[in-house]
């Protein structure tokens, strides 16, 4: 359910009407989504979901407690506030407790596309037949998934802090696969606007990384260098920006500790081609003017030139090491270079190709080591072209460890909320083979 | 209640649907997070809403909202069918409903102890003595504690005459603590292999948190000095707190029958446990077997009724180390390829569903879920002693770590909390940096000896995830402490 701004501060205002305590921030939060899942070529299953949030954070002093529901009579509302009014009454005095925010001002961001908001199952279904209809031409079999949401959030405090925006994002996926299960494409595509995403080209990449996967050769496991698509860049080092809070880095639990204490900011951590920056005014990404405390949405370079420059800040953190706070990466953009992901490929000599990896996971978050695979597509890149597919590999890789070896970018693309390129790196670890496709 | 229940039903009938169903729920949560000596956050949450499900000429619609009203729960039914409609030119594979018992019914979890009844004060009070007693430990720098509980309080109707009111119950109490070397930037952590089930506060009361802090934080002092794994094939022999996950990656997930059939391609991935190898494949050793199950007290799939009103059962999904059968729901049942594959193999026929649909939400569409699925222990006396005693050169593993697999299940890689090395039946120390990595038949093949039902546990998880929008299952899984022979193992230290 949306409700307009001066709903949602009507709501807000009686919601902090109903508290006593010292201090109360009210989020409020709810929308409307749809979607659309197909596999085996048809429709499975499909849904339209309708809802409305609202949370509330009551201060007495410096203990606190929140409590949240999806009822919004007087009652209800009472009934939260009271909760946590409660809790908070339970709870011992927080040595970290930093006041509520005095009004903000909020970076002019506004996520919301009507065409994306007015999306209907017949869109959507239409979307899925025409990924379907060339999947059935030629043989394939397809699976996928099509979505479209249309939201809004507020915030508001008894200090008079406000802020609301409305938001949208559509996505597609399809995965497509051979008959004989030995060939297998993805492709994605996703956008604030749904008439931006490009469902149909999403699927004929699908469909041609489905045929041209399904006679792989086998590789033996080892180190050799590799080409990760956009995509794959996007999956691997989002483990990366996971490790830029100061203060795990600063209690010596990071990657971005140092040893002897105190963190590596100022430290070169990547190879000089890596800049790691997040924008929320991106105008390919448009992320969220603020955050649930009502924080800012600010504009932060990570990493410059391979220097570590800054890490995240919360506000409790900031203020005890004499920082401003940063706001949380509200989405990763990595600087790229000139030319394509084609124009990247033709110019290697020899490379592993990967399409995207799959469930990645810390291994050991010290050397920030991840372990995954990699699927739907894996190919082998000699002289310039892709010479033939290659079989699934396991990884043992860092994502650090790659920031210091890398030998070309193409240009940053939009994949979900981040700006990446294709990157190519001098190695990479393949720990040991997959029989999966 | 009532009302609503036939608002939907009545509705989606008078308006054509074949089949329709509702589930007006509502969830609680409460969380308490603590670090050191302070509370990082007290939350307590609600979400009371429902969701209607229609069958139009063999195709699925759905819709949800948070407005219980007479009107809008109409509404809602006439937006579930709209949906089916505009599907329905996209529908190939038209959608049959495998029969079921109507029932009207009560089904509660058995808990002694209402978890939201019980003070936060006294919650708070024991996670901070459990972080005090942990960071008594000398080298121990940091403690997090927490606690979780979980009611899901949910009515379903169906046009089939079923009529199921159920409170489901759940608990996770946990603390994690981290030992420091600064002088040399290490650190290591120790989580407590305590882990969710679905009971009440009793499970907590039974937990005895405070007796473990200090042992917890001894082991995460002394992993910081341990060995490092020397890398190479050795025994494994894993504790339930540890093996429980390696059987829900492994057994748990390539036995759904969606995805064996493609019908979770597109995120969750396929599996390589394809129909034409029910009844055949040697998936384990001959001491291998697993059962499903959503009827164990504690388990965290445990119901009384699934969400297409299939009353709970129990069934073998490996006997005798042979696969023989998947997880299912009332839509999967008449799939030709399945009932095609176990008439081939000679498997008796199978015309109801094992009752595995579960909706996380009154928001979500119910699909199939993973259901208890257990190792079943060895039949000959055996304890967990005499199976280090009987170990030459091996590692014992304790709790679960990093964990990932492929999207068909074939290789699989394994971390875990503690890693205590064995010589010749003897534990003489602890390891650090150790991983393994297997094939999943290649690993239940090389199980040769499970202990007995005296020391069979149940583990599991709050956050299985599957789907699109992507759902939360939660999912108990037990099994005795066993053992593998020559496993691969990694030294996981890396140095940038």
């Amino acid at each position: 359910m949306i409700l307009s701004e001066s709903e949602s501060r009507r709501i807000i205002e009686r919601t902090l009407s109903f508290s006593s305590a010292d201090e109360i921030r009210v989020n409020l939060s709810g929308g409307r989504s749809g979607n659309t899942r197909f596999a085996l070529n048809s429709i499975t299953t499909s849904g339209d979901e309708d809802t409305l949030n609202v949370r509330v954070l009551a201060y007495f002093g410096k203990q606190h407690a929140t409590a949240s529901g999806t009822e919004f009579t007087d009652d209800a509302l009472q009934k939260i506030v009271h909760t946590a009014e409660e809790a908070a009454l339970f709870a011992p005095e927080d040595p970290e407790y930093v006041p509520e925010l005095q009004p903000q001002v909020y970076l002019p961001i506004t996520p919301y596309f009507s065409s994306t908001a007015a999306a209907t199952p017949e869109l959507r279904a239409k979307g899925v037949q025409s990924s379907i209809e060339p999947s059935i031409n030629k043989d394939l079999i397809s699976a996928g998934f099509f979505s479209n949401r249309h939201g809004f959030s507020a915030v508001g405090n008894n200090h008079n802090l406000f802020g609301y925006y409305q938001s949208t994002n559509a996505s597609f996926s399809v995965t497509t696969r051979t008959q004989d299960g030995l060939g297998s494409g993805w492709g994605s595509d996703s956008a604030r606007n749904i008439d931006l995403v490009d469902y149909q080209a999403a699927s004929v990449r699908a469909l041609e990384k489905a045929e041209a996967s399904s006679s792989s050769k086998t590789l033996e496991p080892g180190t050799y260098p590799v080409i990760l698509e956009p995509q794959a860049v996007s999956d691997f080092m989002r483990f990366g920006s996971y490790a830029l809070n100061a203060r795990t880095a600063d209690e010596g639990r990071s990657f971005f500790s140092k040893a002897g204490g105190g963190n590596k900011t100022g430290e070169k951590v990547a190879g000089d081609n890596v800049t790691m920056r997040s924008d929320p005014t991106h105008p390919e990404l448009l992320g969220s003017p603020f955050g649930g405390d009502g924080q800012p949405a600010k504009k932060n370079i990570w990493i410059k030139n391979g220097v570590l420059t800054q890490l995240y800040y919360g506000r409790y953190w900031a203020k005890k090491q004499g920082k401003e706070p940063t706001g949380y990466p509200s989405n990763i953009i990595i600087e790229g270079e000139q030319g394509t992901l084609d124009e990247l490929i033709s110019n290697t000599d020899r490379a592993v190709l990967v399409t995207r990896f799959w469930y990645i996971r810390f291994v050991d978050p010290q050397s920030l080591l991840l372990t995954g695979l990699t699927r739907d597509g894996t190919f082998w890149v000699e002289n310039g072209r892709i010479k033939h597919a290659i079989k699934n590999f396991r990884f043992n890789e860092s994502p650090m460890a790659v920031f210091n070896k890398i030998t070309g970018m193409s240009e940053p693309v939009r994949v979900g909320g981040s700006m990446v390129p294709a990157i190519r790196a001098s190695e990479f670890t393949f720990s040991s083979l997959s029989d999966a496709v | 209640m009532k009302e609503f229940l036939d608002t939907a039903l009545n509705t989606a009938t008078a308006n054509g649907a074949d089949y329709a169903d509702i589930r007006i729920s509502r969830h609680k949560n409460q969380s308490i997070r603590t670090r050191e000596n302070r509370i990082q956050g007290i939350s307590n949450s609600e979400s009371y809403g429902f969701g209607v499900r229609v069958l139009v000429d063999g195709t699925w619609g759905f819709a949800a909202s948070h407005r219980l009203t007479k009107n809008n729960v109409a509404n809602i039914t006439m937006r579930a069918m709209e949906i089916a409609r505009a599907n329905r030119v996209v529908q190939r594979i038209p959608i049959h409903l495998a029969e079921v018992e109507s029932y009207e019914a009560q089904w509660n979890s058995p808990i002694k102890k209402d978890p939201f009844e019980v003070s936060i004060n006294e919650k708070i009070d024991l996670l901070l003595t459990v972080n005090a007693e942990a960071l008594k430990i000398k080298g121990a720098k940091y403690c997090s504690s927490s606690m979780l509980f979980m009611n899901e309080e949910k009515h379903f109707a169906s046009t089939e005459g079923s009529v199921i009111h159920q409170n489901l119950h759940r608990a996770f109490p946990s603390f994690t603590v981290t030992a420091i070397d600064s002088e040399r930037g290490e650190f290591e952590t120790r989580t407590v292999d305590v882990l969710p089930m679905g009971l009440g506060y009793e499970y907590v009361e039974q937990s005895n948190l405070v007796e473990q802090a200090p042992k917890m934080a001894e082991e995460a002092v002394r992993k910081l000095t341990a060995k490092s794994v020397e890398p190479g094939p050795k025994d494994l022999i894993l504790h339930p707190s540890h093996l429980w996950l390696t059987i829900h990656e492994s057994v748990g997930h390539p036995t759904e029958l969606d995805r064996a059939l493609g019908y979770e391609a597109n995120y969750a991935g396929t599996s390589f446990l394809t129909v034409d190898k029910m009844g055949k494949l040697k998936f384990g050793s001959d001491i291998v077997n697993f059962i499903a199950d959503k009827t164990i007290t504690g388990g965290l799939a445990t119901c009384g009724y699934d969400d297409d009103g299939v009353k709970t059962t129990e069934w073998h999904l490996v006997k005798d180390g042979i696969f023989i059968d998947y997880q299912t729901t009332r839509d999967q049942v008449h799939w030709e390829k399945y009932q095609a594959a176990r008439k081939s193999a000679g498997l008796p026929e199978v015309n109801r569903s094992y009752g595995c649909s579960y909706g996380d939400s009154w928001s979500s569409i119910p699909f199939q879920r993973m259901p208890n699925i257990h190792l079943e222990p060895g039949k000959d006396t055996l304890t967990l002693d005499d199976l280090i005693a009987d170990t030459k050169d091996g590692i014992y593993i304790v709790g679960d770590a990093s964990y990932s697999i492929d999207q068909q299940r074939y290789n699989f890689q394994f971390s875990g909390q503690a890693f205590f090395e064995i010589k010749n039946g003897k534990i003489v120390g602890m390891l650090k940096d150790v991983a393994y990595q297997a094939n999943t038949q290649e690993f239940w093949n090389s199980c040769d000896a499970i202990c007995d039902e005296r020391s069979w546990e149940l583990g599991g998880t709050y956050y299985d995830g599957k789907g699109q929008p992507g759902q939360s299952n939660a999912v108990s899984h037990g099994c005795s402490p066993a053992r593998f022979r020559n496993v691969n193992i990694l030294n996981t230290q890396k140095q940038i």
